[in-house]
């Protein structure tokens, strides 16, 4: 069975935009696993509903939209001690994370530059914290830092490139 | 500023579950859009750090991959090549299926992982002093190889200075062009705990330990001089990898990876990482750090070469990275 064209340009732009989804996802969730699921239910969802996108129009607005139903959903069958944001933050928030999300691909590029001005423990930090998924006690306890020290370095490397990331998108837009 | 407030909250919030500043984070959005802006940011550009260090996470141990199979000389079966031609075929199916129209496929780029950090005796050098053992170790857990010592440094911890370069097994004069010092480390813990032939996971091990170089009388001579952490994976027993080194890699080896990165006296101590694939045959790791001069000649002082905080850690991964959803 040969897909229609349709089908093909729903396959494409799932593809290409699939992480800026995850990045709304993640933005309305602020946890990494539960994002990951619900990109999946998501991505689902959209399939499911292919036919109601029309090619010619955006392809990110309308998966928003969907992916916000599916957070909502996903959120109410959460226990309240396991989420950051309480739902009406969620929607307060709405605007923002929709507009920082569809900036993915530039945001990532600056911080592509801005990662390279790191140094190799720094690097190594993030790495363990974020690819390994260690937490920062274990990190402390792995290099004999204590919690605090470890707690600091991390937050002022997010300082470092949450300016450097601005400043790149003011530099280069 | 109210950027490094909100990243306080959300660290005690998802670190602690600290219930006292999670209701102060959502009032403060609830309240400020300016917040709700930069939290925003914040997490988009979290997610964008996440993914960027998972490629650079795929690329690296592809790279060891390319490196692995053109540093073996011998034909075994090309286990390490599998993460490439996973993700190869995992595309190659997104492709057919999505154009036959039955699915949804998506690679997921960073499936759970498992860490454990696998014992090495004397990683900090905290407990020992003096000379390091010379030869090579022929047990577990014991530091061994060319000339070496362990000092207190001015803030009272210890380290490994490595002095000469040297031949491990040969005469002290032979020409050498490193001063490594080695471990054997046991992993049949590591094969029983995890199951390490169970082809749905793969294992990486990752050897990491600080440099330091300062400054030294000697330096001009050693314009080239670098630090190298080294992994070599056996399947044999500990005290035949020193009797037959190096021929013993060729033979028995199963398994190789090395990073090497050049220091300059006076750089900041610089954090070295080799990582490779854990082969489901192999019993015996042999962990090196080494100072390296470059180049073949009689064995030379090296001057303020340092190393300390040796870790040896092993992650467990599912080995393909795909979803499929019908």
């Amino acid at each position: 069975m040969t897909p229609s064209q349709d089908d093909t340009r729903f396959i494409e732009a799932l593809t290409r935009h699939q992480a800026a989804l995850e990045a709304f996802c993640h933005a309305n969730l602020a946890n990494r696993e539960d994002a990951r699921e619900v990109l999946q239910a998501t991505c689902v969802k959209l399939w499911q509903k292919a036919a109601d996108w029309n090619p010619d129009t955006e392809f990110l607005p309308w998966a928003f939209t969907v992916a916000r139903f599916t957070i909502l959903s996903h959120y109410r069958d959460q226990k309240r001690d396991r989420l950051v944001f309480d739902e009406d933050v969620i929607k307060a928030m709405a605007d923002e994370v929709e507009e920082a999300a569809t900036a993915f691909d530039t945001r990532r590029e600056a911080l592509a530059k801005c990662m390279k001005k790191l140094d190799q423990r720094q690097r190594g930090l993030l790495h363990d914290h974020y690819t390994v998924s260690q937490s920062l006690r274990e990190i402390a306890k792995a290099s004999g830092r204590s919690l605090s020290a470890v707690k600091m370095s991390l937050l002022r490397i997010r300082q470092q490139l949450s300016a450097c990331i601005e400043r790149e998108i003011r530099t280069n837009p | 500023m109210i950027e490094e407030h909100l990243l306080n909250l959300l660290q005690q919030v998802r670190d602690d579950s600290n219930n006292a500043a999670r209701t102060e984070l959502n009032e403060l959005l609830r309240k400020d859009p300016e917040a709700r802006t930069i939290m925003s940011r914040m997490l988009v550009d979290e997610q964008a750090l996440v993914s960027y260090l998972r490629d650079e996470s795929i690329v690296s141990i592809l790279d060891a991959e390319r490196e692995d199979a053109t540093s073996r000389p011998t034909t075994r079966p090309a286990m390490r090549r599998m993460a490439f031609q996973q993700i190869a075929a995992a595309m190659v199916v997104g492709v057919i299926v999505g154009l036959l129209g039955a699915g949804v496929v998506w690679a997921v780029n960073s499936p759970q992982s498992q860490i454990r950090t696998l014992h090495i005796v004397n990683g900090d050098f905290e407990t020992m002093s003096g000379p390091v053992e010379g030869g090579f170790p022929s047990y577990f857990g014991m530091w061994g190889g060319n000339p070496a010592e362990v000092i207190e440094g001015s803030d009272g911890s210890r380290m490994l200075r490595f002095l000469k370069t040297g031949n491990v097994n040969g005469d002290s004069d032979d020409p050498a062009s490193n001063c490594s010092v080695f471990q054997l480390v046991d992993l049949s813990f590591l094969r029983q705990q995890w199951n390490t032939a169970d082809p749905g996971s793969q294992v990486t091990l990752k050897l990491t330990a600080r440099f330091h170089r300062e400054v030294a009388p000697t330096d001009d001579e050693l314009p080239k001089l670098a630090g190298s952490c080294r992994i070599y994976l056996f399947n044999t027993k500990p005290e035949a990898i020193g009797e037959g080194w190096p021929q013993v890699i060729r033979e028995e080896g199963v398994g190789f990876s090395k990073k090497e990165i050049k220091i300059m006296p006076g750089d900041e101590p610089t954090m070295i990482t080799a990582s490779c694939l854990l082969e489901s045959e192999a019993t015996v790791a042999l962990i090196v750090v080494a100072a390296s001069a470059k180049y073949r000649a009689v064995p030379i002082e090296l001057g303020g070469y340092f190393v300390d905080d040796v870790q040896f850690t092993a992650i467990r991964q599912p080995t393909l990275p795909v979803h499929y959803v019908k």
